[in-house]
This record gives C-alpha cells, sequence and structure tokens, in this order.
C-alpha cells in the first residue's frame, strides 16, 4: 500500500473562542477522491484552507508526504504550494479583473520563477485540455461564460502540475445542463495527471458522482468517514442518513420522505452538551444529552461519531 | 373549467443592453390557475426572474418594451396606470425572495415589518391585534418563541429561520397569487427539506396560487402540479408535473431530466450535459432557439420559431419535430 499523500491529526482551528475545525484526524491516499460534505457553517471550507497552508493548526498537524507543514522552511513551504492547489468557488470573483486569461494562466510560473516560454506549450495545451479555445487567452474573466470561467479556474490551477487539488464547491452556481460537463473533466483530469482531489461539497449527488470516500462534517467534527459506496447505502449517522435523504431528485411520484430533521445546527458559540447533533437528532436521548461521543470504527472500517450508529 | 387566477398571452419583454437589444420573454403564454402550484423551470438567462418582475412590475429602468397581455380577473395589468398594478404588491400578489436577508430591513425589528406589511388591507386594525396574528403566523411556520422572536432583528435569525419569516410575511398579506423565486437556493440541504415540507403543508392547508420558480426539477417535482419550462425567453413545453416529467415531449424538457444525477450513481461514471450554450439574447438566431444544442434537429428548425402545440389536454410544447 502506498503511504498517505496528507495525513491531519487531531488538528484544532480556532477563530476567537469558536473552533471552526475541532480535533479532525483525516489521511487521503495518493490518487483517490475524498468528498468533504457538510453545511455551511460546519468547518468545511476551514479544513480545505488548513490542508492546502492557507490557515494554520491551533493545534494537531497536517502533514503531506510525511512531512509536517509546520516545519517546512520558506523554499520548502513554496514547493508545497506548487503540489497542493486550490480550485475557488467562484473563479469570477478568485481572478483578477485586470488581467487577461493568458496574464492569470502564466501568473503562477512567474511566481513561483518558471521558464515563461519553456513552460507556455504546456499551458497551451492544457487550455485544449480543458476544452477551452486559444481565443480565450486575450479575454478577460468577465467576458467568458460561468461554466468557461471555472475552466480557467481549473488550468490555473493545474499549470504547476500539482498532487493534491482541492476544489471547493467546484459546480455550484452553475447550470445542471454544464454540471455534468464539469464533472466529467475534472474525473478524466484525475486520471491524466494522477491527481489527487479533495472535493468540497453540500452537493451530494456531485460528491457521489466523484468520490471514492467521504468525509462528512458537523459543527467542526467529522461525525462519519468511510468508502462512498457503504456509506450511501447504508449511513452510520444519523446526520449522514439525513443529510441523504435531503438530496432534492427529481420525484414525480413524490416517493421522497418528508425532512427527516427539525431545527437547525446550534449556534458554534454554544454548542449544546452532549453529543453535537443531539439538538436535532431523531435518535438521541438521555445519555446523548449529556456525553459527547468519541470515534469508533466500525466493523467495516468507517469511522463514526455516534452512540447509536444506524449501521 | 375554472378560470385561472392570472392568463398570460403573449408577453414580450426586451431590455436595452450595450451590446443591442435582449429579447429577455418572447410571446410567453401561461396560465396560473386557482389554487395550483406552478413550477416555472429554466436555466439562467431563461427569463423566468423576468417572468416574475413582469407580474410585479419590478422591471429595471433599461427596459425598453412590454408586450402582450397579463389578465388578473379579465384585467390587462400591463394596459392599468403602474400606480395600480403597484397597488397590487403585498395586497393580490406577494413575493418570497431567494435571499430574505436583503428582503427584510435590518433597522426594523420583525415584529415592525411583518406589522406594517398588513395595513394594507387592515388600516384600522390596532396594532395588537395585528401583532397577535404575526406572532401565530410564525408559529404556524415553525418558529418557536414567536412573541420573543417578535421583537428582534433579522440578523438575530438564522438564514433557514429568515426564509421562514419570509413565508410568514407573504401569507400575512393575504395575498391570492404567491411568487417565490429560487426560495431556497441559499439554503443547505437539511434546511431546505424542511422548508419545501412547510411550503407543501402550507400550500395544503392554505390553498392559494403559487407560482415558484427554479432551476432545480427536483424542488418542482416535490411542490408543484403544473410546470412551465422556459429556454431563452419562449415556453418550450407546458403541462401537469408529473406528466411533463414522466413524459416529456420536447428535445430540451428530455436533455434537462437526463441531466440529472441518479441514485445509482457512482464514482467515474459519466454524467450527461447539454453540449453547445444558450443562444445570446440580443442576437437570437432565426428558428428555434433550442436548435443548436438539439439532438433531433433538421434545417426546417432553423428557419422558423416553432409554435406552442396542444399535445392531449394541458399538454403544449413548442417543437416542430413531435
Amino acid at each position: 500500500m502506498q503511504p498517505d499523500l496528507v495525513q491531519i491529526h487531531d488538528a484544532t482551528v480556532g477563530f476567537g473562542r469558536i473552533k471552526a475545525v475541532d480535533g479532525v484526524s483525516l489521511v487521503i491516499q495518493p490518487g483517490e477522491t475524498v468528498g468533504l460534505i457538510g453545511e455551511s457553517g460546519s468547518g468545511k471550507s476551514t479544513l480545505a484552507r488548513l490542508i492546502v497552508d492557507l490557515v494554520r493548526p491551533s493545534s494537531g498537524q497536517v502533514r503531506f508526504d510525511g512531512r509536517d507543514l509546520a516545519t517546512l522552511d520558506a523554499s520548502a513551504r513554496r514547493a508545497y504550494r506548487r503540489d497542493a492547489q486550490m480550485i475557488f468557488q467562484d473563479p469570477v470573483a478568485s481572478l483578477s479583473p485586470r488581467l487577461t486569461i493568458g496574464r492569470l494562466l502564466a501568473e503562477p510560473l512567474q511566481i513561483h520563477g518558471l521558464d515563461r516560454t519553456q513552460a507556455w506549450p504546456g499551458v497551451l495545451e492544457l487550455l485544449r485540455r480543458v476544452g477551452l479555445p486559444g481565443t480565450i487567452l486575450g479575454k478577460y474573466p468577465h467576458q467568458v461564460s460561468g461554466g468557461q470561467a471555472r475552466r480557467v479556474g481549473i488550468a490555473r490551477a493545474l499549470v504547476l502540475r500539482p498532487r493534491l487539488v482541492v476544489a471547493d464547491e467546484p459546480t455550484a452556481g452553475l447550470d445542471v445542463s454544464v454540471q455534468g460537463d464539469l464533472v466529467n473533466l475534472l474525473t478524466e483530469l484525475q486520471r491524466d495527471f494522477g491527481l489527487t482531489y479533495l472535493l468540497v461539497s453540500h452537493n451530494l449527488n456531485v460528491v457521489r458522482a466523484m468520490a471514492d470516500r467521504f468525509a462528512v462534517m458537523y459543527l467542526g467534527q467529522l461525525v462519519e468517514v468511510g468508502p462512498a459506496k457503504t456509506i450511501f447505502a447504508k449511513p452510520a449517522h444519523p446526520y449522514t442518513r439525513a443529510l441523504i435523504a435531503a438530496t432534492p431528485r427529481l420525484d414525480p411520484d413524490r416517493t421522497q420522505p418528508h425532512a427527516l430533521l427539525a431545527g437547525e445546527m446550534p449556534n458554534p458559540n454554544a454548542l449544546p452538551p452532549g453529543c453535537r447533533f443531539q439538538t436535532r437528532c431523531p435518535l438521541a436521548d438521555a445519555h446523548c444529552r449529556a456525553v459527547e461521543p468519541g470515534e469508533t470504527m466500525l466493523g467495516d472500517g468507517r469511522i463514526v461519531r455516534c452512540h447509536k450508529p444506524l449501521a | 373549467m375554472r378560470e385561472p387566477l392570472v392568463k398570460i398571452r403573449d408577453l414580450t419583454v426586451h431590455f436595452r443592453t450595450g451590446h443591442g437589444t435582449a429579447q429577455v420573454l418572447r410571446n410567453v403564454s401561461l396560465d396560473l390557475g386557482r389554487g395550483r402550484a406552478v413550477g416555472v423551470v429554466g436555466e439562467s438567462g431563461s427569463g423566468k426572474s423576468t417572468l416574475a418582475a413582469s407580474l410585479l412590475r419590478l422591471l429595471p429602468a433599461n427596459l425598453a418594451l412590454i408586450d402582450g397581455t397579463i389578465e388578473l380577473d379579465g384585467r390587462n395589468l400591463l394596459a392599468l396606470p403602474i400606480s395600480q398594478t403597484i397597488a397590487l404588491r403585498g395586497t393580490r400578489f406577494a413575493m418570497i425572495f431567494q435571499d430574505p436577508m436583503t428582503a427584510l430591513n435590518p433597522v426594523f425589528t420583525i415584529g415592525n415589518q411583518l406589522i406594517e406589511l398588513q395595513r394594507a388591507k387592515r388600516p384600522k386594525a390596532a396594532k395588537a391585534e395585528l401583532r397577535d396574528r404575526a406572532a401565530r403566523m410564525l408559529a404556524r411556520v415553525g418558529i418557536a418563541d414567536p412573541v420573543r422572536r417578535l421583537d428582534q432583528y433579522p440578523h438575530e435569525f438564522s438564514g433557514g429561520m429568515r426564509q421562514r419569516v419570509m413565508i410568514a410575511a407573504a401569507l400575512l398579506t393575504d395575498a391570492e397569487l404567491l411568487i417565490a423565486d429560487e426560495p431556497t437556493t441559499a439554503l443547505d440541504p437539511t434546511i431546505e427539506a424542511q422548508i419545501v415540507a412547510l411550503m407543501r403543508e402550507l400550500h395544503d392547508e392554505i390553498g392559494g396560487t403559487l407560482m415558484l420558480i427554479s432551476h432545480s426539477l427536483g424542488l418542482i417535482s416535490q411542490l408543484c402540479d403544473d410546470v412551465v419550462v422556459l429556454y431563452a425567453g419562449t415556453v418550450v413545453e407546458t403541462g401537469p408535473m408529473a406528466d411533463v416529467f414522466r413524459n416529456p415531449l420536447h428535445p430540451y424538457t428530455r436533455a434537462l431530466i437526463a441531466c440529472e444525477i441518479a441514485d445509482d450513481v457512482t464514482r467515474g461514471d459519466r454524467l450527461a450535459s447539454i453540449p453547445g450554450e444558450v443562444p445570446d439574447v440580443t442576437r437570437l438566431p432565426p428558428g428555434c432557439s433550442f436548435a443548436n444544442r438539439c439532438p433531433d434537429v433538421v434545417p426546417a428548425c432553423r428557419e422558423a420559431v416553432p409554435d406552442l402545440r396542444s399535445f392531449g389536454p394541458d399538454r403544449r410544447a413548442a417543437c416542430s419535430r413531435i
């Protein structure tokens, strides 16, 4: 078995009194896609940023290729920033409006001191590979369609030939008629470039089409981690089950069950005692309201944070 | 059959833009039947939000043309002075927006806003009575401790709770037509499911006519009785929801349904998409606007815009190849 590419060990990120990420451990193996699912405020974007070194843990470690990111010197850190790239949710907002797409694609090369003339044929090949015409190089981000802007964001992330790509809601806001194309493209690029993906999304359908493993986050903690197929067929955590049931699907016969949950995610400033999900959990009892569950491993290797797992 | 609440015929709306005239709606005809929940589905640029804005006369300043008829009780709203159509807002029409934070006023309490909006119909009612109605409506939409919540400001509510407040606000107007524009898009999935369940329950219980605008076929299938499919500013298909989704007639409707990610999709499966892009509404090609993406296209499709033809009771589609 290959060594893990990313190892997050008991990492916590605090913003003031709030722990956006609270004691999270997760490994990512080379070549796999981990789908990180959770709702707004669950801490999934902070966890993604932790992995690409945009925020630092207040405790715990993040290791890439076995090396603790906290111990890297300046040049090793720069090298890491080539290896780990992020695709942002809103490409038009994340790309400078004053630079042409050609300049935007050349910028990462410049920052990392690579020879532009040598690297440029590779950039053009990449452009073709993500399905963009060469004529787009002279345009500005606002002059292209939403789908094309996503492709520019993808090409820009791949210019430095990273090993790990963190994609934050790569299809959010796209029309369904182009969403499938983008998911297919990401899958092909993974195969062709040997990429490892962390896919952050609240769209379970998109994650299902891409991920080998799921990591489900709730209020700063991972509540279930395991193979995507197993989790989809038999979710163990009541929150995962509710999330899967809530995924909107075309249902002309109205067979989909009604909402399984009541209430909303508690304020992270005032966490409930016991299990963090107890305020919405249909199965919670006195024990759940008093004692916080730890991580347990189920027989199939899944990790669940629940006193009463369903599977 | 009962007369529909709203009859829209040949509604055409053009905007002036930097690149010429945008034909945002072209000859849109549809009925909003009394008590029906009508879903308007379309992708970005289909004109679905302009359709809602035309009913409410919330059209932008670059409006170049509005033509056709929007009939309410046999009166053509487009022929009335604007002041009279504005008077319909909050009395006969109410709107639930995508982002409740921009629709609620941040400097007034929820109670204040929920009381004032009732004044149009109850100018002489005592404040205590309107406050009591507001509290009962908040409780009805699932907000705990409603009397205390009335004294709070919008920022003290979570996103899901604000959307519940918007629904309560719309219902407090006793409007006959409720227009909801992507009411759950900004919400997380488990909260979205809760709001959908609430809207379904309220529609069954209170009745009234609902026009739900969304890009989500899933949402429309869960809430609506009828569906209208818009593409590049025209109606391409309409009919009862279950019929349209089980047996779509127009190639665009079929392609949209195929893009839904099925329950049994697993990693690496290729997903469907619709090749090409929506035409630029400032430079529409002659003929069918879906022709450049249509798998069934023949040369005749590029010559004349197909009529919305009838296919059995309540079913219509605009394609010459059916």
